[in-house]
């Protein structure tokens, strides 16, 4: 950790306890240390005294936002630290109506760039006793004491890469300083690109080999911030959209769905593809949709919560059939 | 459909034509699930019957309310369930019954026909269009003109059940 960050837990859990103490917030929504070096858990500060295990460091790449749904169903305010893409989910929630704003209060913190724990565990196998950043580089320590000193920026969130602002606006609260914006990246959509240039029956090929892995937990699902209808139709019997037949006709079934409705409202944080415990890579499809709402309709940041839900308007010039 | 990705590629086979295609048999033709807007296309294809104009059988109309209540989930369903082409048919934009449901329909199956191309489902396979209550002309000459690119697709193997 940083020693800018190593400050910022200070002025964190400071904050925080002073909320609750002063009955600002039921309960704020934050992150303690995880199992493994490399992964933090979600940590529901009840009381001043729990905010002492609050952690605010390079691993914390879990969005908190979808919490916000169950715990606003009790009374009272909630508290939620949010970086940068967190805040775009909590506006897509507002903007779908399904949280009050007035009801969370948003705590902001700017953000590193976040480590992705995939790519670590992938390219370094093996049991890692201690991880951190220091002078800007990934330092590892695994169980044989072996100490590895790596590029940070190769091990980062893709998502963090294309990251506009890391520093969020509009909060209620802001702990710890600005970051700097790393130099601006034009969507490429090179994912997309590589599936295009694939033949049709080679596509159905590979998303048969991608599809037929998925366990079907709902984890994309339950994690997105623009996938919060009240009642899912995965989870109706009647009518029975999705049977519960694993087959990889029904993966299309799910796979197509799940997508399909967040079109023109996925907010590209990339949570769905990073919780999905067999590795589908879910951005694929919604960085396609992406592309083409912006091509046919000319949405320039579909991504964001402020422009015009794409799929519930339509223009009288709009492309047509032939 | 089996899950063990080898015997599941394997079914795709390069994109043939019904000639070459050994599942599609000597008598296999084409089947197109269609769904008509109450109000317009159905009236056409009604339309098509009564005045006798000669269109072939591939095709099972279902009637909706709008063509906007397609629900794209529908269409995956069908081919799904075996079907080798889609047709959503519904008012010309600006004459929808109910002002404006086509329009909303058209934006959604352009991004989900797209999609389904992105997923390998061959573009010919979906095809949307408007036919009014007068063109019984065009709705037999649009199900003869689908039957035969089809014809010449093959028959649908992407995210098809059991056949
Ligand atoms: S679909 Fe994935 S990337 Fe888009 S908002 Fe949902 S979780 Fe985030
Ligand atoms: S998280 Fe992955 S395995 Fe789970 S339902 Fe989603 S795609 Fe399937």
């Amino acid at each position: 950790m940083s020693g800018e960050m190593r400050a910022t837990n200070g002025e964190l859990r400071e904050k925080v306890a002073g909320l609750l103490a002063a009955g600002q917030v039921r309960v704020f929504l934050g992150y303690r240390a995880g199992r493994t070096p490399l992964r933090v858990r979600p940590h529901h500060v009840l009381g001043p005294e729990q905010a002492d295990d609050l952690v605010w460091n390079e691993f914390c790449a879990p969005s908190l936002a979808k919490y916000l749904l169950d715990e606003q169903e009790d009374e009272g305010r909630v508290g939620v630290l949010v970086k940068a893409c967190d805040l775009r989910a909590t506006r897509r929630l507002v903007a779908d109506r399904r949280l009050d704003r007035e009801r969370v209060l948003l705590v902001g913190v700017a953000c590193p760039g976040m480590v992705d724990a995939r790519k670590v565990e992938s390219l370094h196998p093996g049991p890692i006793v201690e991880a951190g950043v220091r002078d800007g580089k990934l330092v590892l320590q695994t169980s044989t004491g072996e100490v590895k000193e790596l590029p940070r920026e190769e091990y980062l969130l893709d998502r963090c890469l294309h990251c506009e602002d890391p520093n969020p606006r509009d909060v209620d609260l802001v702990v710890g300083p600005e970051v700097a914006p790393r130099p601006a990246r034009t969507r490429d959509y090179a994912e997309v690109a590589e599936i295009l240039a694939m033949p049709l029956a080679e596509r159905a090929a590979y998303w048969d080999r991608q599809f037929s892995r998925c366990v079907r937990c709902f984890a994309c699902r339950n994690v997105c911030p623009a996938c919060s209808c009240r009642e899912c139709c995965f989870d109706v019997w009647e009518p029975m959209w999705l049977s519960r037949e694993v087959s990889v006709s029904e993966q299309y079934m799910f796979h197509f769905t799940r997508a399909f409705h967040v079109a023109g409202r996925c907010v590209d944080c990339g949570e769905c593809e990073r919780v999905c415990p067999v590795g589908i890579p879910l951005m694929k499809l919604n960085r396609a949709l992406q592309k083409e709402i912006q091509e046919l309709f000319g949405v320039e940041r579909p991504w964001d919560p402020d422009e015009k839900e794409p799929l519930a308007m339509y223009a009288p010039g709009d492309p047509d059939f032939h | 459909m089996s899950l063990n990705a080898q015997s599941a590629r394997a079914t795709h086979g390069p994109a043939a034509g019904a000639a070459n295609d050994p599942a599609a048999g000597a008598g296999w033709e084409p089947r197109i699930i269609g769904f008509c807007c109450n109000w317009c296309s159905y009236a056409g294809a009604d339309l098509a019957g009564t005045s006798r104009l000669e269109y072939p059988p591939t095709i099972r109309v279902i009637r909706v309310p709008c063509s906007g209540r397609v629900n794209p989930q529908f269409i995956v369903r069908a081919f799904q369930k075996g079907a080798d082409g889609v047709l959503v048919a519904g008012c010309h934009p600006g004459d929808c019954h109910y002002s404006t449901g086509n329009y909303f329909t058209r934006r959604r199956l352009q991004v989900a026909r797209r999609f389904l191309e992105y997923l390998g489902i061959d573009p010919r396979r979906l095809r949307v269009t408007w036919v009014s209550a007068s063109e019984g002309q065009k709705f037999a000459d649009t199900v003869r003109e689908m039957t035969e690119e089809i014809r010449a697709l093959g028959p649908n193997r992407v995210m098809r059940d059991e056949p």
